[in-house]
């Protein structure tokens, strides 16, 4: 184990309104939802806002307000995590293509479909030559861009880091996902048991985006719910990643691990934090992924009733929406924890209390594959 | 300004997402690249995708569009002398 | 100079051949393998590319993997590629890590049935293959990998940085044994995606050469077995990777500096990791697309690093075509194949050279001592990788 890592900058764009920290979030409603999105003219200059997708904005202006954030103009590495990239752009291609015959295609929307993309605007926007590399494993795509930056800080071989994740929501990519059970069907009927309200199958995003079914719904309920899929929403969190702590520092990121389908969890938890000189008794509080997606919360409900019975849990996709840097919002969540002191109760999943938060563990899965643990402490 | 003129600007802010610009702010003899309009060679392959969908114009070296695509006047001219529809 | 992580395996499938000796004949032979879709269903059947003449039905069945489960076509090349590098390694995969690059994913999925996920329940299997973590999972599956599982997907320098990441992960002690390289297949997605760049040569591509006309696509995977001094024992070493830098050009999205600053840097970096001087590079394994852009600035970035003394240079993707993600991969075995058999590959299709740069490819096939070889990788984004491999012992 080389130098210490903190946390110096961090920035969130979600479906939550950044200032609402501290005053309450509102549950994701929608099978979809839509980000709240900050005045991109801020960030990024017009004239190249123009081809900008979703994903690019949004990454952009993170990224350059977790550099704010830290006070820091020039990080020495540019590391980017994103599952599914910039949909947008890739389905605009691939429908002209297809409804054109592979002719007289736009080639803006190609450049900027691959997944690197945002790294590379990023280093063109901030005259970054540093390191630069973006990771695409689903799920597991953000913990692994921190991975790295962590690694890179621990062996001194950089000092600041810019690291952080996007996904964007698309019309096609994403409507696809109800087609195979990722995304909640109907769940109007699903969570209001046994009222019948006859809302018609999900066949086009126009449905999806004009319906806001659960408006007048109690908090909590897509965590209770018992079928299969989830909200999706889109979002992007970033952070300022350093082996020397700066006044504005929230935590410090101690390490992190990616296992794809651990046999057991338990036992991966307890080397995790052996390797980290802790018991299961020194993490005061755990953040926990709970999508509401009943095949696979039983990773979760498995810890929640057992090693971490006595332990404060909380869980954040009801506020986040699920996307494959979901995480980002945990780890930014953890660190407003760590820096204030206050936990948003809304976040809370059990009734325990804590007097002191020292050491939060961040414990996320989609699908069951990819399984990551990330822990960070206050100072 | 002729219709083509007035036709060509729009194309341009439509193929382009110039989302703020109106066909008034584009003058005829503007430079469209550098520092007119700022456009750069990422667009002006898609002046080219224009040429070909709506004038049946093609250009097979994307090198050529550098000495067409200097301004609206530039381009009208280029169209008028080669379109096919 | 540093010691460097060692490689006891690799693999290779592309338009080139099933395997490593394979590829070693054509580069040696300068026989290239290029030809036009077949297996791809494009209406651009006027464009070269390096296509693998094989159904996924016919790759699948070489793994005896069964039709009913869904793999990808870049899954299936990487399969092969990483059955080749476990074979010679001998490496077990439980504790293995696996680190992948990829561009297109499962794009080629996508494109075929994705007008057809709402009516057609058979293909909705196809929805989550076209992210580019579901190939790497896959591959996961198949050799049950239980130590780590990681997609990179830099643009075209994604083989490259898979490969430098599996160094550093052992480096750091993280892991042992890795598996790292880069896997792409062709997709009417990236074909038509390069032509509307306007970026493909409509002949074979010429690269480094006065009236190179851009690039032809290509399809491949390669894997290396690296692996941690501890576990090496008696078994073989191929080579070591040595040097890796990995920078940005912060220039254009597409297009690379006149200067070739990222490449200059990303080379600057591997050679310093490497704790070498440039004039020890016995050979450059070069990016050398053929586009008019890369080569050139590929070109001013050699000479700032080089100056006067440019060591033996070329590009094989006049063999491969470009195989994007896989490339950087495809090209870390030729470098190896290179130590080893201690000598420089011909640069196909080189008639004249850049007049304003004044740099010459090899362009036979040479023989002489081979210590140090540096490979090139640069992408979309501004990425630009540079690896150094060197032989075991030197």
């Amino acid at each position: 184990m080389g130098n210490k890592v903190f946390v110096n900058g961090i920035s969130s764009i979600s479906v939550q309104e950044e200032f609402t920290w501290g005053k309450g979030f509102l549950e994701v409603s929608e099978e979809i939802s839509r980000a709240h999105k900050p005045d991109f003219k801020k960030y990024i200059k017009p004239a190249a806002l123009r081809r900008m997708s979703p994903a690019i904005k949004m990454g952009l202006s993170a990224g350059k307000m977790a550099l704010e954030d830290a006070k820091l103009e020039m990080p020495d590495a540019i590391i980017t995590g994103t599952g599914q990239g910039c949909k947008r752009d890739t389905e605009r291609f691939l429908t002209e293509m297809e409804s054109g015959g592979e002719v007289l295609l736009s080639p803006t929307s190609f450049i900027q479909s691959t997944h690197n993309t945002l790294a590379g605007q990023m280093a063109l926007h901030i005259k970054c030559r540093g390191y630069n590399i973006t990771y695409t494993q689903n799920s597991a795509s953000l913990e692994l861009a921190l991975q790295d930056a962590l690694m890179q800080l621990q062996e001194k071989s950089a000092k600041n880091i810019l690291t952080g994740g996007v996904e964007e929501i698309s019309e096609l990519i994403t409507g696809f996902m109800a087609f195979d059970g990722q995304l909640k069907k109907n769940h109007k009927t699903d969570l209001l048991d046994n009222r019948d309200l006859n809302t018609p199958n999900l066949v086009s995003n126009q449905d999806v985006f004009s319906k806001n079914y659960l408006a007048d719904l109690p908090q909590g309920r897509l965590l209770q719910s018992k079928t299969p899929g989830t909200f999706f929403a889109e979002g992007s969190q970033f952070f300022v990643l350093s082996s020397e702590k700066n006044k504005n520092n929230y935590a410090e990121l101690k390490d992190l691990t990616v296992k794809y389908r651990p046999e057991n969890m338990n036992t991966e938890i307890q080397t995790f934090l052996a390797k980290n000189d802790l018991e299961l008794s020194d993490i005061d509080t755990l953040i926990l992924g709970n999508n509401g997606d009943f095949r696979f919360d039983n990773h979760y409900h498995t810890l929640q009733q057992g090693i971490f019975k006595e332990t404060l849990q909380l869980g954040f996709k009801q506020f986040s929406g699920e996307y494959d840097t979901a995480s980002g919002f945990a780890v930014w969540a953890a660190c407003r924890i760590l820096k204030s002191g206050i936990i948003p109760s809304e976040m809370k999943l059990n009734k325990k209390s804590v007097s002191k938060i020292k050491n939060i563990l961040i414990y996320n899965q989609y699908l069951g594959k990819n399984h990551s643990l990330i822990l960070l402490s206050g100072l | 300004m002729t219709n083509l003129h007035t036709e060509l600007k729009k194309s341009i802010i439509e193929q382009l997402n110039l989302e703020d610009m109106q066909v008034e702010d584009i003058a005829s003899d503007e430079p469209l690249f550098g520092d007119g309009l700022g456009l750069d060679s990422i667009d002006a392959l898609e002046l080219i995708v224009l040429l070909e969908k709506d004038y049946g114009i093609k250009l097979t070296d994307p090198t050529q569009g550098r000495e067409i695509f200097t301004s609206v006047n530039r381009m009208a001219e280029f169209i008028e002398e080669n379109r096919t529809k | 100079m540093a010691k460097g992580v060692a490689i006891t395996g690799m693999g290779i499938i592309s338009a080139l051949g099933p395997d490593v000796p394979t590829h070693f004949n054509a580069l040696k032979n300068a026989r290239h393998g290029l030809s036009y879709p077949e297996i791809l269903k494009t209406r651009h059947t006027n464009l070269p590319v390096g296509e693998i003449k094989h159904s996924n039905a016919d790759l699948a069945e070489k793994l005896n993997i069964p039709q009913e489960l869904v793999v990808t076509r870049a899954a299936l090349l990487a399969a092969l590629a990483i059955k080749e590098a476990l074979n010679q390694s001998k490496i077990r995969a439980n504790g293995t890590f696996l680190v992948s690059g990829t561009s297109v994913g499962g794009m080629d999925a996508t494109e075929e049935h994705f007008k057809n996920f709402q009516e057609n329940k058979e293909l909705r299997k196809y929805i989550r293959a076209q992210h580019p973590g579901f190939s790497t999972e896959q591959l996961a599956e198949y050799f049950g990998i239980t130590g780590g599982v990681n997609t990179i997907s830099t643009a075209c320098s994604s083989g490259a940085n898979a490969i430098m990441l599996g160094a550093k992960l052992i480096k750091s002690g993280k892991a042992k044994r890795v598996i790292a390289g880069g896997t792409d297949c062709l997709s009417r997605f990236t074909l038509n995606g390069f032509n509307s760049l306007m970026i493909l040569d409509k002949g074979f591509c010429k690269p480094f050469d006065k009236n190179r006309n851009g690039l032809n696509l290509g399809e491949g995977a390669a894997y290396l077995v690296l692996e941690a001094e501890g576990e090496i024992g008696e078994r073989l070493v191929l080579g070591r990777l040595s040097g890796y830098g990995n920078a940005n050009d912060a220039f254009h999205q597409t297009a690379s500096s006149e200067t070739g600053e990222g490449a200059f840097l990303s080379m600057q970096k591997a050679l310093k990791t490497a704790e070498i001087s440039a004039e020890k590079i016995d050979y450059i394994n070069a990016h050398g697309t053929g586009t008019l852009n890369n080569d050139l600035s590929e070109s001013a970035a050699l000479k700032r690093i080089f100056k006067s003394e440019i060591p033996d240079f070329s590009s094989t993707k006049a063999y491969s075509g470009h195989t994007l993600a896989a490339a950087g991969a495809l090209e870390a075995v030729f470098s190896l194949l290179s130590l080893q058999e201690k000598c420089v590959f011909p640069n196909l299709n080189f008639k004249k050279g850049i007049l304003e740069v004044g740099l010459y490819p090899e362009t036979g096939f040479k023989k002489k001592d081979i210590n140090f070889v540096m490979s090139n990788s640069f992408g979309f984004g501004g990425n630009c990788t540079s690896l150094i491999f060197s032989r075991n012992g030197e």
